[in-house]
């Protein structure tokens, strides 16, 4: 394979030891543009600030870059999308205690003063999340301005809840923040977002985050054709709507945002070439210079044109993604779609001219998966214990996988950029590997080599996922061109506005409120509870207990669906995305931005977390109450309420006694077959305010550590505190008996369609499992073997608890030490103690 | 009668024990008696109790559900005269204790290997039969591998050799693989430390390569027993005189056995020892030398 470019090992470095920064730029620009255009249509406010960003944002070439930009104007810093307000709330309470946390944000003290003089106070009430918040309000889901009587309960709703996740995890959960002096504006603070719980979470089991985002965006376009003939496109349907719709006028202001917002983003390419041209001319070193002119020359060329090769073909596919980024400010999780397709034409044809080695491409990718890494989020302190903050936007690149016409689409370069992923010990971006019944064994086999040096790479079914898209609407051909967004979810390429993330379910949850008559657990301030679903001491038989889940769940997808309509809303009203609609297929067509339903394809996710710990818990409940009768199901309840406390021989009994979850066990599988078909068809009764279906996705990212400190024990023997299941995947609880095929067997039944949003499974291997040529062999068959009986995804990580251990206790030696959390990948040094365990804990084959 | 074969454990989706992803089936007892097994809990026909500290809550269930009077002289001191009848495991709600030792039919245990079978079929695999000793319970070996046999399921068996040559035939004719343990060739350092003679052994071993089946020679590095130049030399020209030249693969020493002492209230006397990668390449070369 080769050793590691110098040059690559430096930049990868630099990343990797890079201090982490906030940087004010965007926020700046974006706030005085909002404010200077209040009343204006929203795409073209968002248009402008993106004009005036792009503009005025210094920037500059870093040494060794051979592709230029980075998104803010340090080397590593996190932008603030203060418009959407995600993270505006959290930052004003930690904007103390940042340089405590667990990797230390830094930000200048002067953009500091501007944050809290400037930008807040014009923010205040006027962003996504206050409008999302007054939509819910609106509609009842939530109450945050209770009358007299309601502060009163208020504060007692506050206590249960922290008496109800109890001392550990509450610490957990508010970290450092623990820590902060109560300053009299801090006290303020805290009153004034007590409420912040509620803007997200409508009810204990329910998410919806303000993200929208987690879509592929349209690089292949950009790559293929050059931004000046998408604006040429725009223009001419701009001058047909001004003859033939005169009152559009809305469609008019799209089309007028979209010209801007790309004419921008050329414009910010030339300002690099200018930048180029003068370190240029003040370059001593010749390499140095042709460094530089080479990246001016790119730059005058792309995005604006078509790319003339390999080089520059990268170097539009970052500027695309890049543009996208800054538009959008944070969570945006572009896709960068099927880059081995795209980029396939450039490369041949640089090879065959011999303008190009291997040697160079594969430095090249290297270089434009580091860029793709490059990216940080001030993630709040909860976050912390669970997520990662580095790459923390994940760039999914999609290879392999077949043609629109339904031919093997693998090729040289989709080799190449495996290999590039392998000898770089990976990188953060996700490289999601499609595989179908036809694809080559080089190809697989080949992809299953690259564990042995590198994890990150999550494999997926053309098979199950074309048959799921075709499900949700996609023509055969899009259906073909799909590509992995955001952790593994499913997606037309360029052509799909799917709306797959931050919409949530906690199954556990839902099911902790069937045992409770929906008040546990409680509701915090401003937030519903849950639904009084029937008394339990009255489920004499299984089917009630079920039907009664049955009905809570279907009354907290109701919830959710609802919340999700507001913070659509929300998004139509006041945050477009003109630059992102620019390159969606139909949006120019529709005159309609995504959040209007301009794009071809419509969608929106339900995320499904905890179903192992679910199923186990209705499997144990079915079991020991029904079955056996071995106890009332109100003792059962009790004990959990009590955390198993004084029963820890009934807890051994259950997890070591009751059936279970993801071990090829009939019951187990049928069980887990009906939860699926009750939440699927409960999401498609659904439209979203655009007219898209819903669909359902199982992942849960690190969030599954986070739902395990807010839930109390679970009857399937899990404790209060301690993490649900992830994605699809087995509890932990369970062991290696099952083998790795116990999983598989039982997710490779899931019917396509009721998943067709995407699923999660991990499986960790010991890295024996591959120390011969025989046994890659052997797990390039057992993957295949798995898709054949319909699996739909799996992502291994490969690597023993011996090492993760280690890593832990020293984490200097193990920098570039990258794992699967649920869908994403991450350094796990980066990432939080309680996820690291999480995934420690995780059943390892094959030692 | 229906003949019931003793199981000592069964491992899924293992990969060092043949072809492709497989289900490994430990059979219980072996009549030989080398001090290194790593296996401690299949030497012996008789079923067991292991008994896992870590796992144990300290219930006392197993106390009260036990027939016996427990002495507590020393924390091992139940072990002596249990009648192994696994009460104690079966109220233990932690499997802190198990009963190592089960009896199957050959249906029940083929209802719980078969679940692989589309594993087994995809990856090249199926199913080794290890041990203990496989070939000390013939009976119940032989109708499990006809049933899998139907099945069309690949089947590899993992030997040390030692057992009456009237098996050959049937080993042959139900089996893919062998997998033959050989341990040493010379009679008296053989019948030195396992107490047993080797001529069964190297007969069979003989046989089975003038016979048509697939075998590999499997050599587990011990230390001081055969991991030294001479020694191996002496294995290498043995197997240089024979009729083929089976492919061989070394093992290595691992430490295994050390966590099961625990469990089984046995000591392990080669707990000392370790694996050294220097001693596998050091084999490698021996054999490379001899034309392997
Ligand atoms: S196996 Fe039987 S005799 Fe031995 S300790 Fe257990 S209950 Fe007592
Ligand atoms: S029954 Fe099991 S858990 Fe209880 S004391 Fe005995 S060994 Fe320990």
């Amino acid at each position: 394979m080769g050793d590691l470019d110098p040059r690559i090992a430096r930049l990868k470095d630099q990343l990797l030891t890079a201090p982490y920064e906030i940087c004010m730029a965007r926020a700046f620009y974006f706030t005085r543009v909002y404010r200077e255009t209040e009343g204006m249509d929203p795409c073209l406010r968002n248009a402008l600030a993106l004009e005036c960003t792009l503009e005025k944002q210094k920037i500059q070439i870093y040494p060794d870059e051979y592709i230029a930009g980075s998104k803010t104007e340090r080397f590593l810093a996190g932008p603030l999308s203060v418009e959407r307000g995600d993270f505006l709330r959290t930052l004003q309470l930690e904007m103390e205690i940042l340089h405590r946390k667990h990797r230390p944000f830094s930000i200048s003290e002067e953009d500091k003063k501007i944050f809290w003089d400037e930008i807040l106070p014009y923010w205040d009430g006027k962003t996504l999340r206050d409008c999302k918040a007054r939509e819910w309000e609106k509609d009842g889901i939530i109450n945050t301005r209770p009358s007299l009587l309601g502060k009163l309960m208020s504060w007692i709703k506050a206590v249960r809840f922290a008496r109800y996740i109890g001392r550990q995890s509450l610490r957990k959960i508010s970290g450092a923040n623990v820590y902060a002096r109560l300053t009299r504006r801090r006290i303020r603070l805290l009153r004034a977002l007590q409420y912040e719980l509620a803007r997200n979470n409508p009810t204990p089991a329910t998410f919806c985050f303000d993200v929208q985002g987690h879509l592929s965006l349209g690089v292949d376009k950009v790559v293929a054709r050059g931004m000046g003939a998408i604006i040429k496109e725009a223009e001419e349907r701009l001058g047909q709507i001004e003859r033939e719709e005169p009152d559009n006028e809305s469609g008019r202001n799209f089309l007028k945002a979209v010209i801007i917002s790309l004419k921008a983003a050329i414009h910010y390419a030339e300002r690099f070439a200018a930048l180029a041209e003068e370190m240029a001319a003040g370059a001593k070193d010749e390499k140095e210079k042709d460094r530089l002119q080479l990246i001016a020359t790119h730059c005058r060329n792309v995005p604006r044109n078509a790319p003339r090769s390999f080089h520059e073909a990268l170097q539009a596919a970052w500027f695309t993604l890049l543009v996208g980024e800054i538009q959008y400010g944070t969570h945006e999780v572009f896709a960068v779609g099927r880059a081995d397709q795209y980029l396939y034409p450039y490369f041949r044809k640089d090879i065959e001219e011999g303008r190009l080695t291997k040697k160079e491409a594969m430095a090249l990718l290297q270089e434009f998966y580091l860029k793709l890494s490059a990216n940080i989020e001030p993630i709040p302190e909860v976050g912390m214990e669970t997520n990662a903050t580095l790459g923390n936007n994940q760039h999914c690149v999609t290879i392999g996988g077949q043609t629109p016409d339904g031919k093997d689409a693998a090729n040289e370069l989709s080799m190449l950029m495996l290999e590039a992923h392998a000898q770089m010990g990976g990188a953060i971006n996700q490289l999601s590997v499609r595989i179908h019944d036809d694809s080559p064994e080089e190809f697989v086999r080949r992809t299953a080599e690259v564990f042995r040096y590198a994890n990150g790479i999550a494999i997926y079914n053309d098979e199950a996922i074309v048959k799921g898209l075709d499900a949700d609407g996609l023509s055969q051909e899009d259906a073909r061109d799909y590509c992995i967004v955001g952790c593994i979810e499913t997606s037309g390429q360029s052509d799909t506005h799917g709306c797959p993330g931050g919409h949530e379910l906690v199954l556990p949850a839902v099911l902790l409120m069937t045992l409770t008559r929906g008040k546990m657990p409680p509701p915090s301030l401003g937030q519903q509870g849950g639904y009084d679903s029937g008394d339990p001491q009255k489920f004499t038989t299984f089917d009630q207990l079920k039907s009664a889940f049955r009905k809570q769940l279907t009354h907290q997808i109701k919830v959710l669906i609802e919340a999700t309509a507001g913070k659509d809303r929300a998004y139509r009203e006041i945050l477009p995305a003109p630059y992102v609609s620019a390159l969606m297929d139909d949006c120019i067509k529709n005159a309609a931005d995504i959040t209007a339903g301009g794009a071809r394809y419509d969608l929106t996710s339900v995320d499904v977390r905890g179903l192992a710990t679910l199923v186990d818990s209705l499997l144990a409940m079915k079991s020991f109450v029904y079955d056996r009768k071995e106890l009332m199901l109100r003792e059962l309840i009790g004990i959990c309420s009590d955390n198993f406390e004084g029963n820890e021989a009934l807890r051994q009994r259950i997890i070591h006694g009751a059936p279970k979850y993801g071990v090829g066990d009939t019951e187990g599988d049928e069980m887990a077959l009906r939860v699926l078909s009750w939440i699927y068809e409960e999401a498609s009764k659904y439209r979203n305010i655009r007219g898209g279906h819903f669909r359902v996705c199982y992942y849960s990212y690190g969030n599954h550590v986070i739902d395990g400190f807010m839930l109390g024990a679970s009857p399937d023997g899990r404790r209060q505190g301690e993490p649900i299941s992830n994605g699809v995947s087995p509890s932990n609880l369970i062991g290696a008996g099952a083998g790795p095929t116990g999983a598989m067997k039982t997710i490779a039944r899931f019917p396509p369609h009721q998943v067709s949003s995407g699923i999660a499974l991990n499986i960790r291997f010991h890295p024996d499992f591959l120390g011969s040529e025989e046994k890659l062999d052997t797990f390039a068959s057992m993957i295949r073997t798995y898709f054949r009986l319909g699996g739909m995804h799996l992502q291994p990580n490969v690597v023993s608890t011996e090492v993760l251990r280690d890593a832990q206790s020293h984490p200097d030696k193990y920098r570039d030490l990258i794992v699967k959390v649920s869908g994403y990948s991450a350094y796990f040094t980066d990432l939080g103690k309680s996820i690291q365990q999480d995934i420690i804990a995780r059943v390892e084959f094959g030692r | 009668m229906i003949v019931t074969g003793r199981v000592f454990d069964i491992s899924r989706g293992c990969v060092d024990d043949g072809p492709g992803l497989r289900t490994v089936v430990f059979l219980k007892g072996c009549h030989l008696d080398c001090p290194w097994c790593h296996n401690i809990e299949g030497k012996s026909f008789r079923p067991a109790i292991a008994y896992d500290i870590n796992r144990c809550i300290g219930c006392r269930r197993c106390l009260e559900a036990c027939p016996r009077e427990w002495p507590f002289s020393s924390p091992n001191a139940w072990r002596d005269g249990c009648l192994a009848c696994g009460r104690c495991a079966e109220v233990c709600p932690s499997q802190a204790r198990r009963l190592v030792g089960c009896d199957y039919q050959p249906e029940q245990l083929m209802a719980v290997v078969i679940n692989d079978l589309d594993f087994f079929k995809g990856t090249g695999g199926g199913i080794t039969f290890s041990g203990g000793e496989p070939l000390a319970q013939p009976e119940f070996l032989f109708d499990i591998a006809r049933a899998l046999k139907e099945r069309g399921v690949h089947l590899a068996v993992e030997t040390s050799g030692f057992w009456p040559d009237k098996l050959r035939e049937k080993l042959v004719e139900w089996f893919d693989l062998i997998l033959f343990d050989l341990k040493h060739v010379e009679s008296e350092k053989f019948r030195r430390v396992i107490g047993h003679d080797n001529e069964i052994i190297l007969d069979n071993l003989k046989w089975l390569m003038a016979a048509d089946v697939a075998l590999e020679v499997r050599i587990t590095l011990i230390p001081g027993f055969n991991d030294n130049n001479s020694d191996l030399t002496a294995i290498a020209n043995w197997l240089t005189g024979c009729d083929r030249l089976p492919p061989v693969r070394f093992l290595p020493f691992h430490r295994l056995a050390v966590a099961k002492q625990a469990l089984f209230g046995k000591a392990y006397p080669y707990a000392e020892y370790d694996l050294s990668e220097k001693k596998l390449l050091e084999a490698r070369e021996i054999f490379k030398n001899k034309g392997w």
